[in-house]
């Protein structure tokens, strides 16, 4: 696995610090440096045991993958908890990373919709819950229509 | 969080894990190069500030759609 893509993680990873930051977010959610590195710790870790668990080496680090799981573990270590913090990674998942694929795909805002609705049930009504692996999957598999149809075309 | 302490994180998850690393690899499409590329770009601050505003005023539209409200 490359390390030459860690600068643009990095870039992923703070934009979704950065938005919570926003005065619009800043007052839903409080998140400390501390918060931060546990997430990136649990994220990471989980990335890996991801990747081993299932033998996957891929060409770079999925950002799809790192994204997910940080905001995942974000909201769960999150001194005020608010799904603020899942609109923002979804908000960047959808319109910074899926957009910029080769299709230029996005998902709708229904679909936008139902998954935070969705992911926000995790905890409480897991058994309407999508939770962190069905979030990166979810835009993991828009990723590889995308990449497919441009392949047709 | 610094690049840095990021990198310092990344790698220590990396470290433990290879200790556990299974020889059955399958293929798998990782970071496109196109979408590496509008990342990068984010190293330039105001770029980065360009996209926190697209970003906030679409979460913005969202919240309001669920929770029927205005912040």
């Amino acid at each position: 696995m490359s390390n030459d893509i860690l600068d643009e993680l990095y870039n992923a990873v703070e934009l979704l610090n950065n938005l919570l930051e926003t005065p619009q977010f800043k007052s839903f959610v409080a998140v400390s440096e501390q918060t931060k590195e546990d997430a990136l710790n649990k994220a990471t870790q989980h990335l890996f045991l991801h990747n081993d668990t299932f033998g996957i080496e891929a060409k770079s680090t999925d950002v799809y993958k790192l994204l997910s799981w940080y905001g995942y573990f974000l909201y769960q270590h999150a001194d005020d908890r608010n799904a603020v913090i899942y609109l923002a990674t979804m908000a960047i998942l959808n319109k910074k990373i899926l957009k910029n694929e080769v299709c230029g795909l996005m998902l709708d805002k229904y679909t936008i919709t139902e998954m935070y609705q969705m992911l926000t049930k995790d905890g409480e009504d897991d058994h309407l819950a999508i939770g962190k692996n069905g979030l990166y999957i979810a835009f993991k598999s828009a990723q590889n229509i995308c990449i497919l149809k441009s392949k047709l075309v | 969080m610094t690049k840095t302490k990021f990198k310092e994180i990344f790698e220590n998850s990396r470290k433990l894990a290879q200790e556990n690393k299974k020889a059955n690899i399958i293929s798998n499409n990782g970071t496109s190069e196109s979408v590496l590329k509008s990342l990068k770009l984010l190293s330039d601050p105001e770029e980065m500030q360009k996209a926190v505003n697209e970003l906030s005023n679409d979460m913005y539209e969202t919240f309001k759609e669920v929770h029927k409200v205005d912040i």
